[in-house]
């Protein structure tokens, strides 16, 4: 019984619902059957009783002169007028034997012929009334008394089967009737169910498209009745243009927030070229002043060369990071160093140190573009987050098929509160942030299927643990577990 | 008006009405018996019968039934009916007052005025009157002669009698009912009237599609129309030329039809000689044994 519920109650919607109406239609059908005809049925029988009874108490008294004269022929008259005024179905026979036990007259004179001994009309009851339900039919014995002496026997035999049959026809049409009545209720169950589940099936498949941010992809689920489900696809609806709107300005923000992020980076790099430029300069202004002096000219030269060369690094990098040159490709060791050296002169200026440990392969197959600014934001906001004297350590390393990127200051951390609304957009503490850059670390993160691991504690600094899938080291940590397994 | 006049025209309208139904009197209604022996309880036939008559005889007439023989004879000595169809027997056991008035003629024997009496069975095993030994047997009126007489005459010829050679037996008083007696199974053979089988088995197929004629008899002559002696000749020759006129009128003629029959005729009492010595033949048989 368990299992036939759990089995039932797994059922898809458009087969529960006509399943349900039709059960309940049988089962209503089925019971007004029990309740109804049941109790008409004994009743039934009751009647059927009393007018045997009555039938053969009118038989006794007319047959009774007639056997006492042996007037055979009338005997036999009356009785079949008696018997043609039975009720129909009734199939009556009636014997009527004399003091002998030997038939006087028959309804079925060819069966119970004059004259004859009662041979297999032996089984009928001795007396009074029997009611025979397996064999339906109804039999009596009665005496035929004439002045208190018996002077013979009267075998009434009713067939009940027309009774049987009406009530089994009765059973049918009832059943008929459910089954047509349960077969309209299965249609419009199919149909209402379909209703039902149509929209319920959409919602479904739009929330699986929701749950992988395809907004775009997500269809809007028609509202035909303005029910409970109606309201629940408007709200539905409602909901999708909402996160569509809200991902169309994530979109914008997340621009706004690379192109400060560049803003920043050129501010940076034109921090980092004015210095060799000002080299360069010197050396070109002592260059005017002593051009004869090949020591000096030298050595010009070369302070010049050397701040080109710086110049011109910077700008690669700058071009580099613009341009998103890195783009799509593995993140390679140079990748960080270059962030490394390009950072490297804002935190000694802040007097802060930084350093960097690479614990990987040469590239880590993670796209480099968007993961350059994950390590950009989380190295900026270190750097910001450390006082004078400050340290942050960034280090990159792989584990269980993981890219682990680990950005650590001993800065002066983040209260509690704060902790709550870190990745939440424009969530800042200090006066010149945007409070966008760990919100777009966050959806970076999430796009790649990673996990943001936070340690920070106020006044001593914070952790951050980024763990992004590299799908191709997990292609090859799983053969190797094979090999190993294998092997 | 004084009370004496009062009586006197009380007195004198009554004796008007009395006058008046004094003239009814003197053309009294002439009753004519049937048992329903022969004919079956057509209450049409009966009906057209006493137009026909009433028109023929510029009389009313009323056609009395009777349930038997016996009642129609008692109802002819007693003077309820004037006259009535009887069979042969008891027109020559009674013929010392009885006077023959007309002989029917059957439609189904070459229109003579004769007859037979017929043994019937429905039962497979029987073919024979010897094979109804042992068996239940019906008869018509114990006054008919092809229903009754003719075959007790049969057993006695052959040394027996009804209640030693059959199990059981029974008079239904109509040959119809021992048609309908040995159809249903309820007597094994029984005897009936040549005249009434062939008339049932043309207007009632059904009855006797399942009957079978084993034995037949000589001819007889065929159930007479009688009246009693004593009898008002005029008015039973009013009868008599009604019936004997029956088949020169179209209503009689239509009559006739339905009745099966093709006239009357006026008939001798020599014709109903054979059943009178069947009759004394069973008799002295029956006191002899």
């Amino acid at each position: 019984m368990k299992r036939l519920l759990a089995r039932y109650r797994s059922l898809r919607l458009g087969v529960k619902l006509p399943l349900t109406t039709a059960a309940i239609i049988y089962f209503a059908a089925f019971s007004i059957m029990a309740v109804v005809l049941v109790p008409q049925w004994l009743n039934m029988e009751e009647n059927v009783k009393a007018d045997a009874e009555g039938f053969v108490q009118s038989a006794a008294l007319i047959l009774t002169p007639r056997l006492l004269h042996a007037d055979y022929w009338h005997a036999y008259e009356e009785l079949v007028k008696l018997a043609s005024h039975a009720p129909a179905g009734w199939r009556t026979l009636v014997v009527v034997l004399d003091s002998d036990d030997r038939i006087f007259v028959s309804n079925r004179p060819r069966q119970y012929p004059i004259s004859q001994r009662l041979g297999k009309l032996s089984d009928w009851p001795e007396s009074g009334t029997r009611l025979l339900r397996d064999q339906r039919r109804l039999e009596i014995t009665a005496p035929l008394m004439n002045d208190e002496a018996r002077i013979g026997t009267l075998l009434f035999r009713a067939s009940l089967s027309r009774l049987f049959s009406f009530m089994g026809w009765t059973i049918l049409k009832i059943a008929g009737i459910a089954t047509l009545i349960a077969i309209a209720g299965v249609v419009v169950g199919i149909v209402t169910s379909r209703r039902m589940s149509e929209p319920i099936v959409a919602l479904r498949r739009s929330l699986g498209k929701l749950q992988r941010r395809q907004y775009a992809d997500v269809e809007e689920i028609p509202v035909r009745d303005h029910d409970e489900i109606g309201e629940l696809a408007l709200c539905f609806n409602q909901l999708v243009h909402e996160l569509r709107v809200q991902a169309e300005l994530e979109k914008q923000v997340s621009k706004a927030e690379r192109l400060a992020a560049m803003g920043r980076m050129v501010a940076t790099a034109a921090h980092e070229i004015h210095n060799p430029l000002g080299g360069v300069l010197n050396s070109l202004s002592t260059l005017e002043k002593h051009a004869y002096d090949p020591e000096v000219r030298r050595s010009c030269l070369q302070t010049m060369h050397t701040g080109l060369e710086q110049i011109r690094h910077v700008v690669d990098e700058m071009l580099g990071y613009s341009r998103g040159n890195i783009g799509n490709k593995p993140y390679r060791k140079q990748d960080l160093d270059d962030i490394m050296r390009l950072l490297m002169q804002e935190a000694q200026k802040q007097g802060i140190s930084l350093h960097s440990a690479w614990d990987a392969p040469d590239c880590i197959d993670v796209p480099a573009g968007v993961f350059q600014e994950i390590v950009v934001n989380l190295l900026m906001n270190a750097i910001q987050a450390c006082a004078r004297g400050g340290r942050v350590d960034v280090s990159l390393g792989q584990s269980n098929g993981l890219a682990v990127l680990e950005v650590r200051d001993n800065g002066c951390g983040m209260p509690e509160s704060l902790r709550e609304s870190l990745f939440e957009p424009f969530c800042s503490t200090k006066p010149d942030g945007t409070g966008l850059g760990l919100w777009v670390v966050c959806r970076i993160v999430d796009e790649l299927g990673g996990l943001i691991h936070v340690e920070s504690e106020a006044g001593r600094g914070s952790t951050f643990r980024i763990e992004i899938p590299q799908p191709g080291q997990q292609a090859k940590g799983m053969q190797k577990e094979a090999a190993r397994a294998l092997g | 008006m004084t009370g004496r006049t009062l009586f006197f025209v009380v007195l004198l309208c009554c004796g008007g009405s009395l006058a008046i139904a004094g003239g009814d009197a003197a053309r009294p209604v002439f009753r004519f018996g049937l048992t329903p022996v022969v004919l079956h309880e057509n209450t049409n036939i009966y009906v057209q019968l006493e137009r026909y008559l009433g028109k023929a005889m510029g009389l009313p007439v009323k056609a009395v039934q009777r349930g038997t023989y016996a009642q129609i004879m008692d109802a002819l000595k007693s003077g309820e009916v004037e006259a009535a169809w009887v069979c042969g027997l008891p027109y020559t056991r009674n013929a010392s007052w009885l006077h023959l008035v007309a002989v029917p003629l059957n439609g189904f024997d070459n229109n003579k005025p004769l007859y037979r009496s017929l043994i019937i069975t429905s039962n497979e095993n029987v073919h024979s009157l010897t094979d109804l030994r042992g068996r239940v047997y019906a008869f018509s009126d114990p006054d008919s002669n092809s229903g009754h007489l003719v075959p007790e005459y049969l057993l006695h010829r052959r040394g027996s009698r009804p209640d030693l050679f059959f199990r059981a037996f029974f008079f239904t008083n109509s040959h119809r009912k021992v048609v309908r007696a040995v159809s249903a199974g309820l007597a094994d053979g029984g005897s009936v009237d040549s005249y009434v089988f062939h008339a049932l088995q043309k207007d009632e197929p059904e009855l006797t599609r399942h009957v079978r004629v084993i034995e037949t008899s000589e001819e007889f002559a065929f159930p007479p129309v009688v009246a009693p002696k004593k009898a008002d000749s005029g008015r039973i020759g009013a009868f008599q030329r009604a019936l004997l006129g029956m088949r020169d009128s179209r209503q009689g003629r239509r009559l006739l039809h339905q009745l099966h029959l093709a006239g009357f005729t006026r008939g001798r009492p020599e014709m109903f000689a054979s059943i009178q010595a069947m009759d004394r033949e069973v008799f002295t048989l029956a006191v002899s044994r």
